[in-house]
């Protein structure tokens, strides 16, 4: 369609605490008024939304001779459950008895009612202008034009099968909520909502543009989330009605401060209650219409680290699992750029019967430590987009496959070292228990590199490497925060929550970790 | 709030200036991209190197040195069982030149891979080598090369050292692992040698003192498998003058401070046959000398716990016994010390380092007495002290046979 849905209408006609952001996208779209003639009106609208096999326009009559006309119009493929007759309720609002036929009822009278806010059965809203009547039909509402009226009634109609909320699928926990969000915007700010259940708890919307005019919400609480911060997510959403929003990832790649950083800089969750918990530690949600994620931003880099079922079970366990978690962090981006500059450049480093397991490992295999590292490393990255895009049926060959191949056959034949495919699985096995799966990704993308350095120049190289990574970290900032806020300069008060999980008791009585500079 | 401030230059230069940067970042690349095959110099596959596991040094009758490197051998499932001078797990490579770093260079003309020095495990040296020639001097390689590290053990073998490599390990995977392993507990359990390592007789060959006692090692016979770690062979200026035999060496360690636990044997009352044992746990030993002008006297003080292991005639039922029973095992101890102090003194070998202590504090006057230190050791009068403690008398229960 060659149209873009313009003007003032939002998704939703209860928006959420009565406030809504007007985005008024295009200035130089004048308005166009309904006219009073039904026929008018729906030539118009026949030349926009023709070619559509879905779109239904219902004739109506009713009144003293069946002399008012109507006409109802929305897509079958939204409005699936047409069992409740919209028509029929509008006219029933206007008489006390059954309304029967309509024979009594006039435009007078309903324009009256209806201009007037009438008490309705069904929630109606007046529309005034050609283009809201379109954005309410694509939106999956019903719109009723009445001959001799230049206002339409728009009910809110939609009815298409989603999925229902369920367990989370990628951030499982073992005990705490199993809220997961679903695809449906309004459902989704439903869940959040429930749990914060303040009046400074503010959403607001705003429309995305192209074809597809997605529906986005950002969400904050007032007084904890810091001005300026909002002003900039503002300001670098502020372009965003030109452009086609998909999922909640494409507005995180259009705000993030570096695109080509491996290190990700914000958090993303399908899990409401850690929403719930970023809002109160005063940082900025955004949700779009049509996928379950949840961005929360800006992020910090030791906010990777932590994942919600840290706070429901008890601060011991909690504090070694947030050790291990720093541990395998460590492992997964250095074990194997370790073991080549150690067998190459350091070997009196190694405690010597190690070392003699290593030799006997060694010998016989017909690759230098770089390359089989390298090799290893492939296979494992190859297994795993592997496991991802198989379809279900060919999985457990496909894996068992696998594991044949890169574990025992290599072996065997003599191509890999065993502690090779050690420190290969243990590698993969570290980088899989963070918590955020953007963090793991950039293990993934900067273990390469250390491991050249470490063929390079052996522990020199890994030095190298790894102050340019720490560099690059000092450098990043999310939403214009620095990343590494509180590790440097560093704050020991504030790393309370982040090294150690002290307990609850102590925890919720003192005054939130605002994100604030 | 620190927001970046991302205010653009103007075009032309930030095109040119990013262009070059490009083209830096490109360059460098490739040179990384170069270099990433080869790796820098000093980069080597782990099996490109053998690594050494010990090294045995011999003098021959013509003056040259014979040295015997035992390197290890790996083993892999692929590599049939191969012969003759593969003992166990590793090789033992025969090289002889006029210096150690000749005999080193010949290495590889046998074995094909250059030796790796970091993972050295043990130095023995022959007895003629130790007698005949400096052994700091011999040993300066390994003290100045910055693969072989300090703390590598040191000892000296009866006759010649090589004969103790061609010996199959018992349990361990190579014989100079055997070697040290055997030096370490002989030590620190049984109390019958000094683990030295080459750090050792590097400190003290820097200090006004150069006596020192270095680990003894001897074989049980030119037949059989085994070898013993016991005893001290005293070095006087770097060269090996005597033996301490293993009995005097429990008095050598108390006297040095290095006791660590071993076992004391007394006789019964009125009896020369029958035997009793305690164990001692732990055991502090101070040596003092005491300077008082140019006369120097040396106070020891021993102080240690004490278990019961065999007790066949003494009884410990009443405090009194018990009182009786120690002060027999600290009579025992106090005459092992003598012992062996009597033993250094007629051989004038101050292997205890008592010159340095009194060197530390009273430096005057050492210097006064450092050029006959020999005799005045020898002639040294001494105090011993001893108190032990019966800690435990060693049963779980309290009903005992005797």
């Amino acid at each position: 369609m060659g149209y873009e849905s313009g003007g003032m209408a939002q998704d939703g006609q209860s928006t959420t605490n009565g406030m809504t952001q007007k985005q008024n996208k295009s200035a130089d779209r004048a308005a166009r008024p309904l006219s009073p003639s039904l026929d008018a009106n729906l030539k118009e609208l026949e030349d926009t939304l023709a070619g559509n096999s879905d779109i239904i326009f219902r004739h109506w009559s009713f009144g003293p001779d069946f002399r008012e006309r109507a006409c109802s119009i929305y897509f079958s493929s939204l409005v699936q459950e047409d069992n409740i007759n919209y028509m029929k309720h509008s006219l029933q609002d206007l008489e006390t008895h059954e309304v029967g036929p309509g024979k009594d009822i006039t435009m007078e009278e309903l324009r009256n009612f209806f201009e007037r806010s009438g008490v309705s059965a069904k929630k109606a809203t007046v529309v005034k202008d050609l283009f809201a009547v379109e954005e309410e039909i694509l939106n999956g509402r019903l719109v009723i034009l009445f001959d001799e009226w230049s206002k339409a009634l728009s009910f809110k109609a939609e009815s298409v099968e989603t999925r229902q909320v369920n367990e989370p699928v990628n951030e499982s926990v073992v005990i705490g909520p199993r809220e997961s969000t679903v695809e449906n915007l309004q459902k989704n700010l439903g869940l959040i909502r429930l749990r914060l259940k303040t009046t400074k708890f503010k959403i607001i919307m705003v429309q995305g543009g192209g074809e597809t005019n997605t529906s986005i919400a950002y969400g904050y609480i007032e007084g904890r989330v810091d001005g300026e911060l909002l002003q900039e997510f503002q300001r670098r959403i502020a372009d965003v009605d030109k452009l086609e929003i998909l999922e909640t990832t494409y507005i995180e790649q259009l705000i993030e401060d570096s695109s080509y950083s491996p290190f990700p800089q914000h958090r993303y969750t399908e899990r409401t209650d850690m929403a719930a918990a970023a809002l109160l530690d005063g940082k900025i949600i955004v949700l779009v219409q049509g996928t379950g994620g949840i961005m929360l931003c800006p992020g910090k880099f030791t906010e990777f680290f932590q994942s919600s079922e840290d706070y429901y079970q008890r601060t011991l366990i909690s504090t070694m699992v947030r050790w291990l978690r720093i541990i395998a962090f460590v492992i997964a981006l250095t074990l194997p750029s370790i073991y080549i500059a150690l067998s190459t450049f350091h070997p009196e480093l190694i405690p010597t019967v190690l070392l003699l397991a290593i030799l006997n490992a060694r010998e016989g295999i017909p690759l230098p430590a770089f390359f089989e590292a390298l090799l290893m490393e492939f296979f494992f990255e190859l297994m795993r987009e592997a496991g991802v895009r198989l379809p279900r049926p060919v999985g457990s060959a496909v894996s068992i496959v696998g594991a044949l191949v890169i574990g025992e056959a290599a072996i065997s034949a003599g191509i890999a070292s065993p502690i090779m495919v050690i420190v290969v699985a243990l590698t993969g096995i570290a980088s899989f228990s963070l918590p955020q799966y953007g963090m793991a990704i950039s293990l993934r993308i900067l273990r390469f590199p250390l491991m050249a350095s470490a063929a390079l120049l052996g522990g020199f190289g890994m030095m190298i490497c790894l102050l340019f990574i720490l560099l690059h970290l000092c450098k990043l900032r999310s939403l214009g925060q620095p990343y590494m806020a509180s590790l440097m300069p560093l704050r020991l008060s504030d790393l309370k929550d982040v090294l150690l999980r002290i307990p609850l008791k102590k925890l919720l009585r003192q005054p939130r970790n605002l994100h604030k500079q | 709030m620190l927001i970046e401030d991302r205010t653009p230059l103007p075009r032309r230069l930030a095109r040119r200036l990013r262009s070059r940067i490009r083209k830096v970042l490109k360059l460098m690349l490739a040179a990384a991209m170069l270099v990433l095959p080869t790796g820098c110099w000093s980069k080597y596959e782990l099996t490109e190197r053998a690594f050494v596991m010990g090294v045995a040094l011999d003098l021959r009758d013509d003056g040259k040195l014979d040295m015997l490197t035992q390197v290890y051998r790996p083993s892999s499932s692929e590599i049939g069982k191969s012969t003759s001078t593969i003992v166990g797990s590793s090789v033992n490579i025969k090289t002889s030149d006029d210096t150690v770093m000749e005999a080193i260079r010949d290495i590889p003309i046998h074995l094909g891979r250059k030796a790796q020095w970091s993972h050295m495990r043990v130095i023995i040296v022959g007895e003629k080598l130790a007698r005949s020639l400096n052994l700091i001097q011999t040993l300066d390689l390994f003290y100045r090369d910055h693969e072989p590290r300090n703390s590598v053990s040191l000892m000296i073998a009866k006759g010649k050292a090589a004969h103790l490599f061609e010996k199959t390990p018992l349990i361990e995977q190579t014989s100079s692992q055997q070697f040290l392993r055997t030096s370490e507990s002989s030590h620190r359990n049984a109390a019958k040698t000094l683990d030295t390592t080459l750090l050792d007789l590097i400190r003290r060959m820097k200090s006004v003192q150069k006596d020192m006692a270095v680990a003894y090692v001897y074989e049980e016979g030119k037949t059989s498998q085994f070898f013993s770690a016991a005893g001290l062979a005293l070095l006087q200026d770097g060269k090996m003058k005597d033996v301490l035999p293993a009995s005097k060496v429990e008095g050598f360690l108390m006297l040095s401070g290095d006791y660590k636990s071993g076992a004391v044997e007394i006789h019964c009352p009125g009896s020369k046959t029958e035997l009793e044992t305690a164990e001692v746990l732990s055991l502090h030993s101070s040596i003092k000398p005491v300077v008082k002008g140019d006369d120097v006297r040396l106070v020891l003080r021993i102080e240690g716990d004490i278990t019961i292991n065999e007790l066949k005639c003494s009884k410990i039922s009443t405090a009194e016994e018990e009182a009786i029973f120690v002060s027999a095992i600290e009579e025992r101890i106090k005459e092992q010390a003598a012992g062996a102090l009597s033993f250094l003194q007629k051989r004038q070998i101050d292997a205890i380092g008592l010159g340095n202590r009194v060197y530390r504090t009273h430096p005057q006057a050492w210097s006064r007495m450092k050029a006959d230190w020999g005799t005045r050791f020898a002639a040294m009068p001494y105090d011993i002290y001893v108190r032990m403690r019966l800690v435990t008398g060693g049963t779980i229960r309290s009903k005992t046979m005797s």
